[in-house]
């Protein structure tokens, strides 16, 4: 991978439900651009993986341990957290 | 995985122990003690389930499980309120989750329990995948989060 493309990259972490939608724990993006809002990503992730469209419109987002709005931009080397609905207990 | 629970006091891959949190909690001014576990049951939506398979976020949840010990006690007006929760694949009867709370009378103790263990099903990041005696699985479908758990 050249220095370019890991520029334009992002890892987004699966949980619960998207681990399996998404084909693992973890899932690489190419984006156009970086900064990138939350929703943005979301919508290319989708566009990728139909099959998890639905349950990303259920998903909370979050960076460390907060969680973030889809209007918030990501920076490089940020780490996006999806949390489908969650069924602890 | 080995140090994904690296700093978590609340999320354990080891059975849950009810007699550390009540040796944990007592204190001599408590005239009340609530207890609540879950348990894996065998059935769930008609399928005979065989195991449950407990995963979470885990910096987000030990977060959440430590302010929800202090929700508890502070809208409950509980002296103290432990929570554990269990992550990995649990059997039938298994202990996922245990709720200790402790205070001078047992209304206090009682809704604290309550509000721990409703907390912990509505706002922390732990999914549960059910693995069915056919072979086959699913992930149970809870409540989403939302901004309101941004601390």
């Amino acid at each position: 991978m050249t220095e370019s493309q890991s520029d334009s990259t992002m890892v987004v972490e699966c949980c619960g439900v998207l681990e399996e939608l998404c084909g693992g724990p973890e899932y690489r993006l190419r984006l156009p651009h970086i900064p990138i809002s939350v929703a943005e990503l979301i919508e290319r992730l989708a566009a990728e993986q139909p099959a998890a469209r639905d349950m990303l419109d259920r998903t909370a987002c979050a960076v460390g341990d907060h969680i973030v709005s889809r209007e918030r931009l990501l920076q490089r080397g940020e780490r996006l957290v999806l949390l489908p609905p969650v069924s602890g207990g | 995985m080995a140090d994904e629970l690296a700093g978590c006091s609340h999320l354990t891959r080891a059975p849950l122990d009810l007699a550390v949190l009540l040796e944990l909690s007592q204190g001599p001014e408590d005239g009340a003690l609530a207890v609540f576990g879950g348990t894996v049951r065998r059935h769930n939506d008609g399928k005979q389930v065989r195991a449950i398979d407990y995963s979470a976020y885990a910096p987000f949840a030990e977060r959440r499980l430590q302010e929800i010990e202090a929700e508890a006690v502070a809208r409950c007006g509980a002296r103290i309120c432990l929570v554990r929760h269990r992550l990995g694949e649990l059997s039938i009867g298994d202990l996922s989750v245990l709720v200790v709370a402790r205070s001078e009378h047992r209304a206090e103790a009682f809704a604290a329990a309550r509000h721990a263990i409703e907390a912990v099903k509505h706002s922390v990041p732990i999914w549960k995948r059910e693995e069915y005696s056919d072979g086959t699985h699913a992930y149970v479908m809870g409540c989403e989060l939302h901004e309101e758990h941004h601390g």
